[in-house]
This record gives structure tokens, sequence and C-alpha cells, in this order.
């Protein structure tokens, strides 16, 4: 569903027709809509599907550590990844990057970092 | 369902039951062929409810479900005004549907149709990009910035100063979360008529919201994301879905027989 481009000036993000991700279309549609409430089942089995995205930020100490772990190795990465990227996208025959090339600066570092398992 | 059939009305009528997907104006026509082949309409006076056969037992809720009541309603709504009705409303036959639904809330629903005329509902997510907020808030706090030295310095061993590390950091987090989300709903309400917001679900996320919009201000609209999105493209990542039929803006009364 996120879809931000880099292309034309007008168009920096396109907007998605409908949602793409099962946890998009469950976030839609759950628990949304008329309820009726005469005559009415309502299904409800395989409903744990809904809880795979579903992950309530809680205030707890695993949420604390995980914020200063993030913390504490976030410039070095960042600098070791932004720089190494500009040294490979500096070398005009690599072109099996050029995707990064079209892209800021923060964009590459970003996708650099992306490898290092940021997301849990 | 036996227990079912008692209430089912007149015989001449199908038993089978069926699932609801919306109510929308009857008009004769057929539902839209790209809303599926068993896809149908019960009609009654000014009001039609989109149906299909439904299965006998629970409506399982998997991907195929979900994504079936969502294309029907979105097939619907490219050409007319659609109220969705809950995910996984099995009514005990046509009949069930006719009487107690079209019938029984009729003022009620012509009401929504009308009330709904021409409005959309656009979705819009907001998330910050990890490395961009926490180098802002490490800037931005002197505590954070001190534990940090602290804790680096120290390497394991430092658990509880990275304990309170983290809670300054998630402190620093809602608020700037609480200031951004502010300062976007207020760009986008402007060209909206109703807004539901939601909980953040994750811990960069910090918004997550539906919009009703006129049809004929969608273009307005996407102006202000597209400039709210260039504009934060640094620190902020959206997701911007629609136009889809009012599922968050749509309610009935409650209702107990």
């Amino acid at each position: 569903m996120a879809v931000a481009t880099h292309g034309t000036a007008s168009n920096y993000l396109q907007r998605a027709p409908s949602p793409s991700s099962l946890a998009d279309v469950v976030d839609l549609i759950l628990d949304k809509g008329l309820v009726i409430d005469a005559y009415v089942r309502v299904a409800v089995i395989g409903i744990e599907l809904v809880t795979i995205d579903a992950r309530i930020v809680i205030a707890s100490v695993d949420t604390y550590l995980r914020f200063a772990e993030a913390v504490n190795r976030l410039d070095l990465a960042q600098t070791e990844a932004a720089g190494l990227k500009e040294l490979r996208d500096g070398g005009s025959d690599n072109d099996t990057d050029t995707r990064g090339k079209s892209k800021g600066m923060f964009e590459g570092a970003k996708e650099a970092f992306t490898g290092n398992g940021k997301r849990k | 369902m036996a227990m079912t059939a008692s209430h089912s009305g007149p015989q001449e009528l199908s038993e089978t039951s069926v699932y609801v997907y919306g109510v929308t104006w009857a008009d004769g026509a057929a539902v839209p062929k790209s809303a599926g082949r068993d896809v149908v309409v019960v009609e009654q006076s000014e009001l039609a409810a989109i149906v299909s056969p439904a299965p006998n037992g629970p409506v399982r809720t998997r991907r195929r479900e979900l994504m079936r009541h969502l294309d029907v309603l979105q097939a619907v709504f490219t050409s007319k005004t659609v109220l969705p009705v809950q995910f996984g409303s099995v009514f005990p036959g046509r009949a069930v549907v006719a009487d107690e639904l079209l019938s029984e809330r009729y003022e009620e629903l012509v009401e929504l149709l009308h009330q709904f005329e021409g409005l959309a509902e656009l979705r819009v997510r907001a998330a910050y990009r990890e490395e961009a907020i926490l180098a802002e808030i490490i800037e931005g706090d002197p505590n954070v910035a001190r534990l940090r030295e602290l804790t680096r310095a120290a390497g394991r061993g430092a658990d509880p100063l990275r304990v309170q590390l983290g809670e300054a950091v998630a402190r620093c987090l809602t608020a700037r979360r609480a200031r951004d989300a502010k300062a976007i709903s207020g760009v986008l309400l402007g060209c909206a008529r109703d807004a539901v917001v939601e909980e953040p679900r994750t811990e960069y996320e910090l918004m997550r919201a539906s919009y009703l919009v006129e049809r004929r201000k969608i273009a307005a609209f996407d102006a202000r994301m597209d400039e709210l999105a260039r504009n934060e493209r640094d620190r902020i990542d959206f997701a911007y879905t629609g136009p889809l039929p009012p599922h968050s803006f749509v309610s009935l009364t409650p209702r107990r027989t």
C-alpha cells in the first residue's frame, strides 16, 4: 500500500485504489460497516489472522530495550552504510544499482540498512 | 439451520442463507459483473441489498473472504452510493433480508444513502522512518543524548540505564507523534467532511486515519497529501488508499429484538 514514487515533480505520493496487504484489508473492513442485529449470524472463525499485524504498542521494558538498542546502533550504522553507499554509487559503471542512484541520499542509506534486520 | 427456518417468511422464496455485502439504491440494474457471478441484489422498494449465497456454517475470515467482501463493495461503489454491511453478516434467506433489513430499517437506510451520496473514504497511514526520527530525538533531547553516550560506553551490563534510555526515547516519540499527527490532520481536515482516527499500531506509526471526502474534492485532498509526503519525505512514510466505500463512517442505531 505504501507507494512513494520518485519520478515527476507533480506526483510524489501515489494513491492506491484499494488496500493490497492482508493487514490493510483487515484494518479497513473488520469491525466496520453497518451492524444488523436481527436474524444475523456474524462469521468469526479464523479471526486469529487479524492479530498478525496488531502489535499494539505497549509500554514495557522490552519496548524500552528495543528503543535503546536502536538509538545505540544508530550513527555507527548510518555513517558506515551511507559512506559505503556513496562510494558504490560514485562508480559510474555500477549498473546493478541504478535504483539507488535515482533516489536521494537518505533513501539510499535507508535501503542499505534494511538488510540489517532492522524490522522485527 | 432448522432454527432460522421459522424466521424465513414467505415459503416461495429460497431458504438458502445469504451473505450481505452492503445496501445501495434499487435501480433495476444488475450488480456489475466485476463483482462476481453469484452476486445478486434483493430489492425492496427503493433499496437493494447486495448478496450472494452463503455457505453453511460460519464464514471464514481468510484472505479470500475478506478480499471478496472488499471487491464486491468496490465494484458497486464505482457507479453507485453503497453502505457497507459488517463483514460476515449472513441472513437466513433473501426474504429475511427484504423484511428485516430493507423494510425494517427503511427510513434509516434511505437517509444514510442520501447522506453518503458523492462521498468516499480515503485512508491515510503515516509512520516515522526509524533512523530519521531517532536521530531527531537524540539531537533534540539532551537526556537521551547523555544516556546514549553512557550506555554505549558501558557496553554490556548497563541494563538499568538502557531501560531509562528507552523510556526517554518512548516519551519523546509520544510527544512528537502527538504533535505531528495533529499537524497532518489539520492539513487534511480542511478538505474532508469527517475523520476517524485510530490508535497507532506499531512503534513508529504516528497516525492511522480515514477521511470522508467529497469525490469532487479528492484531487484537492491528493494535492495536500502529496505536499505533506514531499515535505516530510526524509522522516515520514505515507500510505494512501482510496476512494473506498465509507466503511469507517456508516452505522445504524443498535436495536435488539
